[in-house]
């Protein structure tokens, strides 16, 4: 397996792809699968097409992204390019629209699309529309068809938090409100994921909830309870605390699904960014950000653990982790790249909400950082 | 957060479980539950006993069909629950790992929860599509408080009943409803709990916007908790009742006249027959001639005097008298407390007025009536029946020639009506034939069948079309055939009237020829009756010389030139010799 990875920052579209495909290229030579990850100040189709003119036949998943990660650092303006060459790897892609119109069964689709390729097992990438509605549907629709021998990696798309629209892509084309997905067999991915917060107060229950809205915790209205776990805050200094306090969903193994909150509505229900389901029991979390640097720290060294020669690094890292730390998310890629080494090839992205796995089941993730290692 | 604070949180979660409305949605929270609490990596939801199992939901199978195959097969990574000992159905986990005794019982209570929660979603479907049952009946169906009338519950009809919603009625009482039935609600409820089989009592309600209408009411007693109580089922019986009532009277009265019938003229002759409305007087009347009208101008025209004739005695009696008509053209009237000389003075008015009727009718109504009187009770009124029959017989054979005469009036005005003929055809034709007859030495009742054949030799000509008979051009070979019936249909006419029997044969033969070619029976020579012979030349001389809607009337020089052109081929040449002479004779 030979691994590529090209960047540039240029700022014309089509520069930017091919310069940076051009690179990946030059060190993997022709790919089997290419990963493409864009920022949103560039026109996607034309640096789509550029990538395309350098990585040949290779089959290429990508979305557009709040920050490319690099070892140096986060490019919030750049073009990233990933590219894997191997004759024993199979890779199937899918882009599927529409994902908020049915969530499960648009999922349902797409797994059945990659499942059409034959391959039986190996690595789902799942790179859907950070705003679509219900994603957890998607990913649970996308393993009812797939069955339980694959492993799932991936993140949300954004739009350096605009939320106004966002981009996936794969050799097919560029498209929005999607789901773009690639099943590669041929790589052995040992994944780590975490987060780092930690449950604080009382278990609480989401007595009434909708989507992304919810409307009552403990039958009374959301803000007022969540108000209540802070010691009594206003609506103004919400996005603050909300920010620092997520709520955790109990999850296998002692594990905590994460769930952000974004804003709060008038008649005091909560926006999360992602869906939180109804009748589900919750905890107020919080986090230092000492103990997510660690946690970082943790899952990077959990990914490597045992490989004695990594081929390739992906990090799905989320973006509100990246705003929460300010500058001392350096620090955090520092000490992941401490554990990953410096020979590896590496390339990440900040994400709009993280796909991975507890106990083998996929999940969508807020808040968490999610490390893959292959080989 | 230690291991055990872990495991508080999922059943904490587990017992958060919804009670959902679709059996879809259960199975996504199943899913959503087992595999973020357990990690579960399969799973299956299967409903109904054994024999009928139904998978209601699945998830990581990739196909249905694998679900039958893998849930059969063991593994220590596999947990299978038999919900509600497997009569409700199966749940099936499937996780990575070994299954440890902690997951088992986390899985048994997750399964247990589970079980509660179909177990309720299946009697709430149960409950809807009983409910939807109850709500498509059209009877008011209540549940009742045996204890003291309060509502427990009612399907929509019977909120619709009350016009109110089932929030309020539940606050009413049976008492609040305005029903002969609830008046007497305690010994209502007293025969119910006597009855194993339940209680079917009739009565009334009255709406709030004041419409009462019959009801029927089934009430069972039932146990519904601890509490004793009613159901009711009401049903609006406004149609049972208009049918009955509708049959009542057709049993009871005659179809076509609206009048009572022979079943009920029975039946109150038995009642008053034991009453004290002593004297009672019976009338009966006979419609002459009704025969005659159904056979000449048709049932129609026959029901048409029938129902007339109900019209005006209708009229002429009391509530308390019974008008009917026991037979075709038979009528009787009973009259309670009516006496001789009252019942008298009434058969005079009915006289009276039918003459009065007749004077702007078409129709001519003749009634032979007879009364009797029964003047003291335990008098058989079946026998003062017998004698106003009698009597009417009497009343018939009295007005002897008068039978006679309606029928000819009838027949005349029927033929009239016809209109086939230029009016005094038939006065000239008993002119003609009379003389002929004179100058032939016939005998005075030949003469006599002669004018009678005279006026209705084309009696037949009633059961023609009148389209035919009045058409101003030529006819088809196919009306001509038509026109040809009609000497035989006045025969079969006058066969039905006593009177003109002796002159049916004559009818009959009025078209034969002397040559043999003529119609219906094709007789010859003096085979013909000699009446008929005159009338056939009489009746031909009169046409030609009458205008027709096609022709011209011809000059009676050239009709009689015709009749000797026709002698020995259609008519008798010595008769229209004789025939010859009279016209000279007589015309000139």
């Amino acid at each position: 397996m030979l691994v590529g990875i090209g960047y540039n920052q240029k700022g014309d579209s089509v520069l930017a792809g091919r310069l940076a495909a051009e690179q990946a290229v030059e060190q993997s030579g022709e790919p089997a699968i290419t990963f493409l990850l864009t920022t949103e100040n560039y026109a996607q189709e034309l640096v789509l097409q550029a990538v395309k003119g350098v990585i040949g036949k290779s089959k290429l998943v990508g979305l557009c992204t709040p920050g490319i990660i690099t070892r140096d650092g986060v490019l919030e303006k750049g073009v990233g390019v990933c590219t894997i060459s191997d004759s024993e790897m199979q890779v199937a892609t899918c882009l599927q629209g529409d994902v908020n119109l049915s969530s499960w069964e648009i999922g349902e689709e797409a797994g059945r699309k990659l499942r059409a390729s034959g391959i039986d097992s190996g690595t789902v990438f799942v790179f859907p529309d950070g705003f679509a509605t219900n994603i957890s549907d998607l990913i649970k629709g996308m393993y009812n068809a797939l069955g339980p021998n694959f492993t799932y990696i991936g993140g949300g798309s954004g739009d350096n938090l605009k939320f106004f629209k966002t981009y996936q892509f794969t050799e097919q084309g560029v498209s929005s409100n999607a789901l773009a997905a690639t099943l590669v067999k041929g790589i052995s991915f040992q994944i780590g994921i975490g987060h780092g917060w930690k449950p604080v107060g009382q278990p609480m229950v989401i007595t009434k909830a909708s989507g992304k809205k919810v409307y009552e915790i403990n039958g009374r209205p959301a803000f007022e309870v969540y108000s209540e776990c802070l010691g009594g805050i206003d609506k103004e200094s919400f996005p603050c605390y909300g920010m620092k306090y997520p709520l955790g969903i109990p999850a296998v193994g002692g594990n905590f699904l994460i769930r952000d909150p974004l804003k709060v509505e008038e008649d005091n229900s909560i926006v999360f960014v992602t869906e939180v389901p109804q009748n589900t029991v919750v905890t107020l979390m919080e986090g230092t950000v000492e103990n997510l640097i660690t946690t970082a720290r943790e899952v990077a060294s959990i990914a490597v653990s045992g490989l004695a020669s990594p081929g390739i690094t992906f990090i799905f890292d989320c973006v509100s982790r990246y705003l929460l730390m300010g500058k001392e998310f350096e620090q955090e890629l520092k000490e992941v790249m401490n554990v990953i080494g410096p020979d590896v090839p590496m390339i990440g992205m900040l994400s709009f909400g993280e796909v991975g796995t507890f106990s083998g089941i996929p999940f969508f993730h807020n808040k968490t950082i999610i490390i893959a290692v292959g080989r | 957060m230690s291991f055990d604070t872990s495991e508080l949180l999922i059943l904490y979660d587990i017992f958060s479980f919804s009670f959902p409305a679709r059996e879809k949605d259960l199975v996504r929270e199943i899913i959503e539950k087992s595999t973020r609490m357990f990690g579960v990596r399969r799973l299956a939801l299967i409903t109904g006993d054994r024999e009928h199992r139904k998978c209601l939901g699945y998830w990581g199978f990739q196909r249905k069909h694998d679900v039958w195959e893998e849930i059969e097969k063991e593994g220590d990574n596999r947990f299978l629950y038999n919900l509600r000992n497997g009569k409700l159905g199966l749940l099936y986990l499937e996780q990575v790992n070994p299954l440890s005794s902690r997951d088992r019982r986390l899985y048994t209570i997750f399964a247990r929860r589970v079980e509660e929660v179909l177990n309720e979603l299946k009697r709430t479907e149960e409950l809807k599509r009983f409910r939807s049952l109850m709500e498509q009946i059209n009877d008011a169906i209540f549940l009742i408080d045996a204890k003291n009338g309060k509502f427990f519950d009612a399907n929509q009809t019977a909120c619709k009943w009350l016009s109110c919603n089932r929030n309020k009625l539940v606050k009413m009482n049976v008492l609040d409803i305005q029903s002969d039935i609830t008046k007497s609600w305690k010994q209502i409820i007293r025969k119910v709990r006597g009855a194993e089989e339940g209680l079917i009592v009739e009565g009334w309600y009255r709406r709030k916007n004041g419409r009462k209408f019959p009801v029927s009411v089934s009430l069972r007693l039932t146990e519904f908790g601890e509490e004793e109580c009613i159901v009711a089922v009401a049903r609006d019986i406004t149609e049972q009742k208009q049918a009955e009532k509708q049959i009542k009277y057709l049993s009871f009265h005659d179809k076509l006249t609206g009048l009572y019938n022979r079943t009920y003229f029975e039946e109150e002759m038995h009642r008053l027959e034991k009453s004290r409305s002593f004297p009672v007087s019976i009338i009966v009347g006979d419609l002459d001639g009704l025969k005659i009208i159904n056979d000449t101008l048709g049932h129609y025209r026959g029901d048409e005097l029938l129902r007339r004739f109900a019209r005006i005695i209708r009229d002429q009696f009391r509530s308390s008298d019974v008008v009917a008509r026991i037979g075709g053209d038979e009528f009787a009237i009973i009259l309670p407390q009516t006496s001789r000389q009252t019942v008298e003075e009434v058969i005079f008015r009915i006289r009276r007025v039918i003459e009065e009727n007749n004077a702007h009718e078409q129709l001519p109504l003749s009634i032979s009536l007879g009364t009797a009187t029964a003047e003291n009770p335990g008098q058989s009124l079946w026998e003062t029946f017998k004698e106003a029959d009698n009597r009417m017989y009497r009343d018939k054979l009295a007005r002897g020639t008068d039978p006679l005469r309606a029928t000819v009036r009838v027949l005349k005005l029927a033929l009239a009506e016809k209109d086939y003929l230029a009016s005094g055809h038939t006065e000239r034709l008993k002119k003609m034939t009379r003389l002929m007859g004179e100058a032939l030495g016939l005998s005075s009742a030949e003469l006599s069948d002669l004018s009678l054949l005279a006026e209705i030799h084309d009696i037949g000509k009633l059961g023609v079309p009148d389209y035919i008979l009045c058409k101003p051009s030529a006819l088809s070979e196919k009306e001509k055939e038509e026109i040809k019936k009609h000497p035989e249909i006045g025969y079969r006419i006058a066969c039905s009237i006593p009177v003109l029997v002796p002159i049916a044969e004559l009818i009959r033969q009025h078209h034969e020829w002397w040559n043999g070619e003529g119609y219906p029976q094709g007789l010859r020579g003096e085979e013909v009756n000699l009446l008929s012979r005159i009338l056939a030349i009489a009746d031909a001389y009169d046409a030609m010389t009458s205008d027709r809607p096609y022709r011209k009337a011809l000059s009676k020089e050239k009709a009689l030139a015709e009749l000797r052109r026709c002698e020995g081929i259609q008519f008798d040449p010595t008769l229209v010799g004789v025939f010859e002479k009279i016209i000279l004779e007589q015309y000139e």
